[in-house]
């Protein structure tokens, strides 16, 4: 009987210890927000994202690095970004010879330049050689982030840490959850800012996304919900109404890719 | 505020209002991108609660079942392969060294399969994508072991592969999908793999932070499930 009894009482407290945490992550949307807008900067004068965390936070490093190089979403421009714990060979021979501290300062050394980004991630903030990388990193001149969680730890306290977003919760496995949902709000909220950026752009020619018609304003113009910012857009080219999707680039909707209560929209 | 929306409302649309960034005086667009960007980051964070919620209605006496097969796996001796492609690679890394190198309790052996990069591009290379996970299966598995595979979409050949692979070796198969499940869910998988978790959404991001949630408990549930079964003294 133990068995199902303790394994089913775990089951239903684990996802309890959830709700509370990520609910106070809507707390730190300006940040978030504000961290997007400097990223977008960045990348758009030519700087790449560099990613680093240790053990299970390792993972969520490369998660980034893909997220940013390879979009899942059609149309969306692939960001530079690197994962500095994705080479074993690099990271066990550095933290050999010069202590586990020095596994990502002794790489941002490298490769970065100073238009460059930071990511350092580190569940309990405590991480010596995430601290150490964005230390490197702030020396050097790039836009420091760090993902932390419980009390944001020496990452989040540290003066080489522009933004720290600390996730609030003490179990490490819930930390980590957070940061996903934080990370793919990073990266959808930086091509949202980067693509605003790039309206004034005539080579932006992979730079199309998908909008929802909202309202129809006459004169071949409409309101449209682009990824939750809302955006006049001309509908003149096509026949669209509201509800429908379409593919808007440089502000002109330039084709319909789903009407109006298709199967599978939301 | 002089926003883009309220140029066009007023009449004066056009190209300076088509193109705000062309005229540097007209300002208030970077405010009311951000305020969009707060909205729809408060409103992701909704999404995914809803969404947790209704994984754990679907699925929480699932994975006590799960957990319980996978301690008994575990408690005879078994090891776990975990493989997944792009992000869901990162979570295959994540579950094999949640359960190899927990903080707390009992580590357990998990090897996962998109490590080696070595091996990866070899058998990429010399005979195809599709038998990336199936091929090291066939070489380290043995009847008594699990895999575990992720998949946003379902849809993955070298999943599907895996898990033939391993049934036929017997082990014990795991998935987690999205979507409605995919390839994963159709009927010729129903007897290849035993504890199939789909997660209900159409966001590949949400559907990875709800798969990230389901590890993570199963993990916990396989601790607890481990405790009651084994002895003391052993």
């Amino acid at each position: 009987m133990g068995v199902t009894s303790t394994a089913r009482t775990a089951v239903d407290e684990a996802f309890c210890r959830r709700d509370a945490a990520g609910a106070r992550l809507a707390e730190e949307a300006e940040r978030i927000a504000t961290a997007c807008q400097e990223m977008a900067e960045r990348f758009r004068r030519g700087g790449k994202l560099i990613v680093f965390g240790s053990g299970g936070a390792g993972t969520d490093a490369s998660h980034v690095a893909v997220e940013f190089m390879h979009p899942v979403i059609m149309g969306k421009r692939a960001l530079p970004s690197i994962a500095l714990s994705n080479d074993a060979a690099t990271v066990t021979g550095v933290s050999g010879r010069d202590g586990p501290a020095e596994a990502f300062a002794h790489q941002v050394r490298r490769f970065a330049e100073p238009v460059d980004m930071a990511l350092g991630i580190s569940p309990d903030g405590d991480c010596p050689a995430v601290l150490r990388g964005l230390e490197a990193a702030h020396e050097l001149g790039l836009y420091t982030l760090a993902l932390t969680g419980g009390d944001g730890g020496a990452v989040a306290r540290s003066p080489a840490v522009a933004q720290a977003l600390v996730a609030d919760s003490r179990d490490p496995a819930v930390v980590k959850e957070i940061h996903v949902t934080v990370y793919h709000v990073l990266w959808e909220l930086v091509h949202v800012f980067h693509a605003r950026a790039g309206a004034a752009c005539v080579t932006c020619a992979d730079e199309a996304r998908p909008a929802q018609v909202m309202r129809e304003l006459g004169d071949g113009m409409a309101l449209v919900d682009l990824g939750g910012t809302h955006e006049h857009v001309s509908v003149a080219l096509v026949d669209a109404g509201v509800g429908d999707t379409v593919l808007v680039h440089a502000k002109e909707a330039i084709a319909v890719t789903r009407k109006a209560g298709a199967d599978g929209d939301r | 505020m002089e926003t883009a929306e309220r140029a066009g409302e007023d009449g004066s649309h056009g190209t300076q209002g088509l193109y705000p960034f062309l005229y540097p005086g007209s300002g208030g667009l970077a405010e009311d991108v951000v305020a969009g960007a707060v909205a729809s980051t408060r409103e992701k964070v909704a999404e995914i609660a809803e969404l947790r919620r209704r994984v754990r209605g679907l699925h929480a006496e699932r994975l006590v079942a799960c957990a319980r097969d996978m301690a008994g796996r575990f408690a005879a001796g078994g090891r776990m392969f975990t493989f997944g492609n792009g992000g869901s690679s990162t979570d295959a890394q994540q579950v094999a060294t949640a359960f190899l190198a927990p903080a707390a309790g009992r580590p357990l052996p998990a090897l996962c399969l998109t490590c080696d990069v070595a091996v990866v591009t070899a058998l990429s290379n010399d005979i195809g994508f599709d038998v990336v996970f199936a091929r090291q299966l066939a070489a380290l598995a043995r009847p008594g072991d699990i895999a575990l595979g992720l998949s946003t979409s379902g849809g993955s050949a070298n999943l599907v592969g895996a898990f033939h692979e391993a049934r036929s070796r017997g082990l014990l198969t795991v998935a987690l999908a999205g979507y409605e499940g995919g390839l994963l869910a159709e009927p010729p998988m129903a007897g290849v793999i035993d504890h199939l978790f789909v997660i209900p959404s159409s966001s590949v991001h949400r559907i990875q932070e709800a798969q990230t949630t389901v590890y993570h408990v199963l993990w916990e549930a396989t601790q607890h499930a481990l405790r009651d079964s084994t002895p003391i003294g052993t």
